[in-house]
């Protein structure tokens, strides 16, 4: 998972395409519509519909269809235990619960892939307390300096003999005094953080604003699929 | 592990926004609470909640991975534990790692889980050295997640008209639906159990074993 994270980061600083240049709040209003359409419906049929908008607004965007597709398929494993209880013996049940599932997390992953870091926070930040706000944006950034350090961890521990898959009780030893010090480090960093917060000369509230506003013609794509999948969405339902 | 990435449009729509409507206020009661707290409080929260994150890559078992949870928990305390699990998930959800509008419930089951964490193992310090305290902990927090996502998913099954009129004792096809409800969210558990099962014990013995390394090196840090 961590690499999927970092993944996502990549597309989301380098790509240049319509939906990369669409503001932060027309992607969310689109991705707001899409869910709507998406808890709303009871058909599988008009699901698929929605399913193949996203994926060719993925592919329009450019964000590789096979990883992203495999972002979108992690929650339906954890949905399919839950479906296969609920089972009625149809087939419209699980397609619907499972093809929910997939289409909300693409539109998810569409928003994230397209739409760098502060851009997507900043917004969020607005109207959540500060706890919510600030933690968003210091979390996913230490994120990515934990990353780095887990990964040459594991490879440490690898290559030191650390973690053989020989035996159990040495590879948890292991593995959770790699977890401890992991923990230490982060301490260490969030104290670092701290006094480079105060140099800066933080006042309360940790910045977010660039361009997650700044409205351009990109803006008609997202906000055109909103309203459109909003209006078939609830004309479908009143014809039904 | 012993949370559950519930996806979207398979709650019904007031259980989820009951979801976010509790975990709101939660997080509104917390951050009342620490209005007055040094930036550091913040930072430590991030990092912290990055280190869940970056434990969630560690897999326990075919359907679920190290969550974590209880040692921020204890780290962290009941209330910026609890934000800490609303932030993992939130980044979760924005990947596609479960539902958006979930997130409110799914923050629930997991926050249960990261505040009880330092009360258990405060109570379990008294008798035992840091590592087994955090194992107990670890069981615990991990228990009280299940016991919360089994209320969830046992309101998800129940229509509230069939419950009204199960209870008025009107209508025998509602007294039906509330039944075929409950054999519903247990054969999940009947499903889900032996992930659980393994995942709790994964879990317990890896906050264990981090805490006992945290308490041999810092022992400052813990509570």
């Amino acid at each position: 998972m961590n690499s999927d994270i970092a993944l996502v980061d990549l597309w989301a600083s380098s790509g240049r395409s319509t939906w990369h240049r669409a503001s932060a709040l027309a992607k969310m209003a689109f991705l707001a519509a899409l869910l709507f359409a998406v808890i709303t419906t009871r058909e599988p049929v008009v699901l698929g519909v929605l399913l193949a908008l996203v994926l060719a607004c993925l592919a329009s965007a450019r964000v590789p269809l096979g990883a992203a597709l495999l972002l979108g398929l992690y929650p339906v494993i954890f949905s399919s235990l839950f479906v296969l209880s609920r089972w009625d013996g149809t087939w419209q049940t699980p397609a619907l619960l499972l093809g929910r599932s997939l289409a909300s997390s693409l539109g998810a992953v569409l928003l994230v892939a397209t739409t760098p870091y502060p851009d997507l926070f900043a917004p969020i930040a607005r109207v959540t307390p500060r706890l919510v706000g600030d933690g968003l944006f210091l979390t996913y950034r230490a994120f990515f300096g934990l990353l780095h350090r887990a990964d040459r961890m594991w490879v440490a521990l690898r290559l030191r003999g650390g973690l053989t898959g020989r035996g159990l009780p040495r590879d948890l030893r292991y593995a959770g005094e790699g977890l401890g010090q992991l923990v230490l480090h982060s301490f260490d960093r969030s104290q670092r953080l701290y006094a480079v917060m105060q140099i800066r000369g933080h006042s309360g509230r940790v910045c977010g604003c660039r361009h997650w506003a700044d409205f351009s013609v990109a803006d008609i794509l997202p906000l055109g699929l909103a309203v459109l999948v909003v209006a078939a969405a609830v004309l479908y339902g009143a014809t039904r | 592990m012993t949370h559950l990435h519930i996806a979207d449009g398979v709650l019904p729509v007031p259980l989820w926004l009951a979801g976010l409507l509790l975990a709101g206020g939660i997080v509104a009661l917390v951050s009342f609470r620490h209005r007055n707290d040094r930036a550091d409080r913040l930072a430590l929260l991030g990092a912290l909640a990055a280190v869940m994150l970056a434990a969630m890559a560690v897999p326990l078992g075919p359907f679920g991975h190290l969550g974590f949870a209880p040692v921020v928990g204890i780290l962290l305390g009941p209330g910026l534990g609890f934000v800490a699990a609303l932030l993992v998930n939130a980044i979760l959800a924005l990947l596609g790692h479960g539902g958006i509008t979930v997130v409110g419930l799914n923050a629930c089951v997991l926050g249960a889980g990261t505040a009880l964490a330092r009360p258990l193992y405060r109570a379990a310090r008294a008798r035992f050295a840091p590592g087994r305290s955090a194992a107990i902990a670890a069981v615990g927090s991990g228990l009280a997640s299940v016991l919360a996502l089994w209320v969830v998913l046992a309101l998800a099954g129940l229509e509230p008209a069939a419950l009204a009129a199960a209870e008025a004792g009107h209508d025998a096809g509602a007294g039906h639906e509330v039944h075929a409800a409950v054999a519903s969210t247990a054969r999940f558990f009947a499903l889900a159990s032996p992930f659980w099962a393994l995942g709790l014990a994964g879990e317990a013995v890896l906050s264990a074993l981090a805490v006992g390394f945290v308490a041999r090196v810092q022992p400052g840090l813990l509570p």
